[in-house]
């Protein structure tokens, strides 16, 4: 039960650092820095299981290994950006979340452009 | 898969050590030791977490293969 390991380390998390804010609100900040590192670090633990069968079948299916390994990156980034940006809001400082999400919107759009350009093309050979 | 149950509970008792030595030493009148000790608990938990941190990155550009 996996699971309800990870529920059980969230909770005792919470409790210490609702304890802990009252004594030292800076290290309550890092104490639920370190509870988001962990669980985060177990998820993409289990992400690396999903992320290989999807590869067979994406190989399987003959998809384009660089679409594909752009999506993968593309989510990846997403991930982290998304991180980055619910550590800042936890900090007080949703203004710098949202600057950290938008620049991850531009660098998923960097990525994907490649991807666009090829669907463009592709409309482009069907219409005369 | 790693649950650092002990990681909480260290950063949890550095953060309350070093709120009752600030608050015993501010009560005895040395107030820049107590800040002093405040300072030196929140670079010690910085550390942990800012170590935590960067493995945590470093399996995620592994994981998704960015760059």
């Amino acid at each position: 039960m996996a699971i309800a390991q990870i529920i059980l380390f969230a909770v005792v998390g919470a409790m210490l650092i609702m304890v802990i804010r009252e004594l030292a609100p800076q290290i309550a900040f890092l104490l639920t820095l370190v509870v988001a590192i962990a669980l985060f670090a177990i998820a993409m633990q289990r992400v690396t299981g999903i992320l290989i069968p999807i590869e067979r079948l994406a190989g399987e299916a003959d998809v384009n290994s660089l679409f594909f390994a752009t999506v993968i990156k593309i989510i990846g980034i997403a991930y982290l950006v998304e991180f980055g940006a619910q550590i800042a809001r936890d900090a007080g400082v949703g203004s710098i979340a949202a600057k950290l999400e938008l620049t991850g919107k531009l660098f998923i759009l960097v990525l994907a452009i490649p991807i666009i350009t090829a669907v463009v093309d592709a409309i482009a050979h069907l219409l005369p | 898969m790693s649950l650092e149950l002990h990681v909480l509970f260290q950063i949890a008792i550095v953060g309350i050590a070093a709120a009752i030595l600030a608050s015993v030493l501010k009560t005895a009148g040395r107030d820049e030791i107590a800040s002093l000790v405040t300072i030196t608990a929140f670079v010690l938990v910085t550390a942990v977490v800012v170590t935590n941190i960067s493995q945590l990155f470093l399996q995620i550009k592994e994981v998704f293969s960015i760059q």
